[in-house]
């Protein structure tokens, strides 16, 4: 049928026409149907969407974004047919009613996904199957393949490449900025890509972003690497498995991450950027993404095997997801606390990660047989820090930033304890809540401060945690959050008081 | 935050907000995230939308739906800030998790189905993980009441009211237009809502429609029936089980129709109509939608099973679908093959038998008569099926006095040969 097209003042991201009831029926189509549109000789697929009103029998409406990709004109005539599903439709539903995926048929899924074919209600298929049904080690390593397939794949020629990531949802885990630095002092090569936070405070790329340039193409990423050893972007924006962050999207909104897509979404940009060494650090405990330790083993043990088949060395660390890595949550305050620990100002539970993350590596390669030790060496000499600098430098940052230079949100609130005991439990769900109400990833100085963390001893009266925040209502949503969720769980000698009336 | 409210000239099935992306990232909202709207004392709760030109910085753009229901102009002052999702969308995803949900949790959920709270891809969370993880009995009845609940509802004072249904899939299955006239001349009351086709050639609604008008609101079906004693309306032009519609529209794009709400969509609009007695129809055969006898078998029990929950008597009925009831396929063609089977009182086989058969059940049901089937042929030998399809088609504004041979059917036709003797097996 023929169409004249009207250009709606909107913009959705995604390629879609608008038709009348009347015409819809006529070509018996329904909303989230495809349609093939031909005018000019060339053609495009769009999806169906269906009005009352608005659009009038004979026009069909398109947004500005189809209309400028599409390069379409007002009251242009186009032909519109209805378009079968693609084919990556047919394999999810073979998903659901629990079939193997074919190497060809996830490949066509991912293709699908990356060139935005696929609709949110069909992205949202493939999760629920992936978390429900599941899917088997040789089919997240042909995802991981696709995946790399469609996106910018960095090469080097020469060095021995390492990587490391955190599989996430751990508060205040950058241990990446300490141990990215001390790897490269070593003279391996750390192209490091790191994501932005979605559903916790910070990312490693929100933090490294108070510091430095992360929106780094795959070329500038290989440049600084090759020169100064080691680099740390936001993985979006070098093109490398772009299909991962549309797919996460959807999973933000179902809250859900399956663990074939985690293993995936790892895996992908670690092959994509060049690593041939990979040590991936996997938080378990109460909250996080994997709540006990069986859970974790079989976890690394299939992401070890799928990184075999993919010719890539993968280590994995369970590590403690229960409580904050550090103190500080939210980008300014942890990257204010990675420089004092590099400072040696203080010491702790990140140092202790970052070096023995960096320790794995330096097994993993050979360069020592105690890695720790020689990982501790390196950063007790000063040279990470000096590193560390040199990549900020060539990230287009101010080398000589100091921790102190660093601005944190200057609203402030303290939650003191109410009582002495010490503290039991942590909730990281809360304390991510109390951060992200108060402003952080995108307010970069808000976020919180805990003055406790598990097994320390809190007299009535001291302060528990310290909230900051750049605005004031932020900071008072906040405040009221940690009022009222608990985000600590502190023990006394005398646990609870019975008391027998009044006397 | 203060925005200054531009109403966006875009239907929009739900409440949406069209935010600029600094102001959503200042916000701290994504893509799909829910805010509360207030203007004065009016609120709504609406999904973000994102956008980088169009709508420019502190202003927010409110869907049609939205800025009916809050009473703005253009340029008002509305406040906008972040609130928690719906708990619904915590309850679909225990059933992610493979939990039994309570009643209290399922009528949550359709209720939020039914007022445009969920998302698409929340709505797809839900339907795709009770069809992977399942829902037992009680749940499918608690989702068939909830569905009830939720939408508009006939109830008949006096008479014994019937339905019929059938689970489609077989082209030209015109047999609601000989059963409806014939079980209401026996003086049974069968307030048929039908549905129109979405993948099939024509449904019974679109049948309906070359004769008479099918777009009855619930009222206008209650009082059709109480006159005549039945009617054949469009399901879809009441608000009868509202949520069913909306699960079919994340349904559809996946073919999908999952047993629990498979089931609690068929039961709810017969429960919603005040059908005590329901035949259903399953067709079983190659190409059918169900291809495997055991299959329908099971799909029969669970029917039965679901309509004694909720007090329905049920009775199923397996029919052979391997190929088309009747000759004709398409809306016109099909009026006219049912109406000329009413005149000449005789016809395919497959369609009289099959219309009679069903007819026959509801009689046995009821009570009528105790050879159903007997009693079904004597009224349609009578002419008196046609007589009371005539009533129905009057009382549904058409013309009683139509002929099958009055009914046009499409000029331009083809007719292919058969070039050399085959079988056909």
């Amino acid at each position: 049928m023929k169409f004249r097209i009207r250009t709606l003042p909107l913009r959705t991201e995604r390629i879609a026409v608008v038709l009348s009831q009347d015409d819809a029926a006529e070509l018996g189509l329904l909303p989230g149907d495809r349609v093939k549109v031909t005018f000019d000789g060339r053609s495009f697929v769009a999806e169906v969407e269906v009005t009352h009103e608005l659009i009038s029998s004979g026009e069909v409406g398109v947004c500005s974004f189809t209309a400028e990709t599409c390069s379409l004109m007002e009251e242009c005539v186009v032909n519109i047919t209805p378009f079968a599903r693609p084919k990556s439709v047919e394999y999810i539903r073979k998903k659901l009613d629990g079939a193997k995926y074919e190497r060809e048929e996830i490949r066509d899924i991912i293709g699908s996904i990356s060139s935005d074919i696929l609709s949110e209600v069909e992205i949202s298929a493939f999760i629920l199957a992936s978390e429900i049904v599941g899917m088997h080690n040789d089919e997240i390593q042909w995802m991981v393949e696709a995946m790399v397939e469609v996106g910018q794949k960095v090469v080097f020629e020469k060095g021995t490449v390492v990587d490391m990531h955190s599989i996430g949802g751990l508060p205040g885990n950058r241990f990446a900025l300490i141990a990215v630095p001390t790897v490269a002092a070593a003279g391996l090569l750390i192209p490091k890509t790191a994501s932005r936070a979605i559903t916790s405070a910070s990312g490693t790329a929100d933090t490294m972003e108070v510091l430095a340039n992360v929106n780094l193409s795959a070329d500038e990423m290989k440049e600084i690497t090759e020169k100064v050893g080691g680099v740390i972007v936001w993985n979006a924006a070098t093109g490398i498995a772009p299909a991962d962050e549309k797919i996460i999207r959807v999973e933000y909104q179902l809250e859900l991450s399956p663990k074939p897509h985690l293993m995936a979404s790892v895996l992908s940009k670690k092959l994509g950027s060049g690593a041939k060494f990979v040590a991936i650090d996997i938080p378990v405990g109460r909250k996080a993404k994997i709540e006990n330790v069986d859970v974790g083993r079989s976890f690394a043990n299939s992401l070890m095997e799928i990184g075999r088949n993919l010719g890539l060395k993968v280590a994995t660390a369970l590590t403690d997801g229960s409580q904050p890595l550090g103190r500080a949550i939210g980008p300014a305050l942890e990257a204010r606390e990675v420089l004092e620990v590099m400072e040696r100002k203080v010491e702790g539970d990140m140092l202790e990660k970052a070096l023995g993350i960096a320790g794995i590596l330096f097994e993993m390669t050979g360069i020592a047989s105690s890695g720790y030790q020689h990982a501790r060496k390196i950063f007790e000499s000063g040279r990470t820090l000096e590193k560390f600098r040199e990549i900020i430098a060539a990230q287009g940052g101010d080398e000589n930033v100091r921790a102190e230079d660093i601005a944190v949100g200057d609203k402030t609130y303290t939650l003191h304890a109410a009582r002495e005991g010490y503290v039991r439990e942590m909730d990281i769900a809360v304390l991510n809540e109390i951060a992200r109400t108060a402003g952080a990833p995108k307010d970069k100085g808000a976020g919180v401060y805990v003055h406790k963390k598990r097994g320390e001893v809190v007299k009535a009266g001291e302060p528990l945690l310290t909230i900051y925040a750049e605005k004031e209502w932020k900071l008072d949503n906040a405040i009221e959050v940690a009022n009222t969720k608990q985000a600590f769980e502190i023990s006394g000698v005398i646990i609870e008081r019975y008391t027998m009336g009044r006397w | 935050m203060i925005f200054r409210a531009v109403r966006v000239p875009f239907k929009s099935g739900r409440f949406a907000v069209i935010l600029n992306e600094e102001d959503a990232s200042e916000l701290g909202v994504r893509e799909g995230d829910r805010v509360r709207v207030r203007f004065g004392r009016a609120g709504v709760v609406a999904t973000v939308q994102i956008t980088r030109e169009i709508i420019v910085k502190g202003f927010a753009g409110l869907t049609d739906l939205a800025s009916r229901e809050l009473g703005i102009s253009d340029n008002v002052e509305v406040d906008i800030f972040p609130t928690p999702k719906p708990k619904s969308v915590e309850l679909i995803k225990k059933k992610t998790r493979g939990e039994k949900l309570t009643q209290d949790e399922i009528r949550k959920i359709v209720v939020d189905i039914t007022n445009n709270a969920l998302s698409e891809v929340e709505l797809t969370a839900f339907v795709i993980s009770s069809m992977l993880r399942g829902m037992d009995f009680d749940e499918i009845e608690w989702l068939t009441r909830s569905m009830i609940e939720t939408g508009e509802r006939i109830e008949f004072e006096r008479g014994t009211v019937v339905d019929k249904h059938s689970i489609g899939g077989v082209p030209g299955n015109k047999i609601s237009l000989l059963i409806v006239p014939t079980v209401a001349a026996a003086g049974l009351l069968i307030p048929k809502t039908a549905s129109r086709a979405i993948t099939s050639a024509s449904g019974t609604a679109d049948t309906m429609e070359v004769l008479a008008n099918v777009n009855l609101s619930v009222d206008e079906i209650k009082e059709i029936t109480e006159k005549v004693g039945g009617v054949i309306a469009w399901g879809g032009a009441t608000n009868i089980a509202p949520a069913d519609d909306k699960i079919i529209r994340v349904e559809h794009p996946l073919s999908i129709d999952p047993r629990p709400q498979l089931l609690a969509s068929v039961m709810a609009k017969k429960g919603s109509v005040g059908a005590k007695y329901v035949v259903m129809d399953i067709p079983v055969g190659e190409g059918a939608k169900i291809e495997r006898i055991e299959v329908g078998r099971a799909l029969a029990n669970d029917f039965i099973e679901l309509g004694r929950r909720i007090g329905l008597n049920v009775t199923a009925a397996i029919t052979y679908g391997g190929q088309p009831v009747g000759r004709a396929i398409g809306p016109a063609l099909e009026a006219r093959e049912a109406l000329q089977t009413m005149e000449d009182r005789r016809g395919p086989s497959s369609l009289v038998e099959k219309a009679l058969g069903i007819a026959g059940i509801l009689f046995e049901m009821t009570g009528i008569s105790s050879s159903g089937y007997q009693h079904a042929r004597k009224i349609f030998e009578s002419g008196r099926t046609l007589e009371k399809f005539r009533e129905i088609i009057a009382a549904q504004g058409g013309d009683e006095n139509v002929r099958a041979e009055d009914i046009a059917v499409g000029d331009k036709t083809y007719t292919l040969l058969l070039e050399r003797v085959r079988w056909f097996r």
